[in-house]
């Protein structure tokens, strides 16, 4: 025995198929602005990976330019690099 | 892995050590570009923040990790004043001075990175080597 069609939804149908159309729209175009508002914030776009920033060293820890401990240690370690 | 964060705990927390980082540039274009933008920090007081923020951001060689658009966004998230580190990065006035410094570490015999000197001679990069070194280097060890 097929399934008999709903006669009281199917009245109103296509009414509620636009609202349900326009809504969608609206809520696309509102995630979407968000998006580019936040990118536009973050100095950024959307290909940009997220900035890893890491936990901060202990605040009593001297940190003088280029130079990370107490200047009077006794030794000296000195490290050439290449950040890449 | 770096063995910085190590010899950092054991060493140059505790008052034994201090280091010394001089950027050099070897890998090309951007990785001169990153050793300028860590002097523009260092104008700000934010150098270690900004290398540790490089160092966890690290592309590879030949990467665009550290164009100049994203030196700038390390420097936007680490809080930096935006404006004076642009107007240092984008001014080239580094660069020079980077190149003078990778010129003389050349000079020096530093032909890789990370090359490592204990008080003025030359260590293996490897930990336990870097610890040998240090401890012979403390006061009241030969």
């Amino acid at each position: 025995m097929e399934p008999k069609p709903a006669k009281g939804r199917r009245k109103g149908g296509a009414h509620t198929r636009w609202w349900v159309y326009a809504a969608g729209a609206a809520g696309g175009a509102a995630v979407l602005a968000l998006f580019v508002i936040v990118s536009g914030l973050a100095g950024g776009d959307a290909k940009d990976p997220p900035v890893v920033v890491p936990v901060p060293r202990p605040a009593g820890l001297a940190q003088e330019g280029r130079v990370l401990g107490a200047p009077s240690a006794p030794v000296t370690i000195t490290e050439y690099a290449d950040f890449q | 892995m770096s063995v910085l964060p190590t010899l950092e705990a054991e060493y140059i927390i505790t008052g034994k050590a201090k280091l010394e980082l001089r950027p050099i540039a070897f890998l090309g274009k951007n990785s001169g570009l990153a050793a300028q933008a860590a002097e523009c920090a260092n104008e700000q007081g934010g150098f270690w923040g900004f290398h540790d923020v490089l160092y966890a951001n690290q592309g590879g060689k030949g990467s665009d990790a550290f164009s100049a658009r994203n030196l700038k966004r390390f420097a936007e998230a680490l809080g930096m004043d935006s404006a004076a580190f642009t107007s240092c990065l984008d001014s080239g006035r580094y660069a020079s001075m980077v190149v003078d410094k990778t010129d003389a570490a050349s000079q020096r015999g530093v032909s890789k990175t990370p090359t490592i000197f204990v008080n003025g001679t030359e260590a293996m990069s490897g930990l336990e080597e870097m610890r040998a070194a240090i401890e012979r280097s403390l006061p009241g060890e030969s």
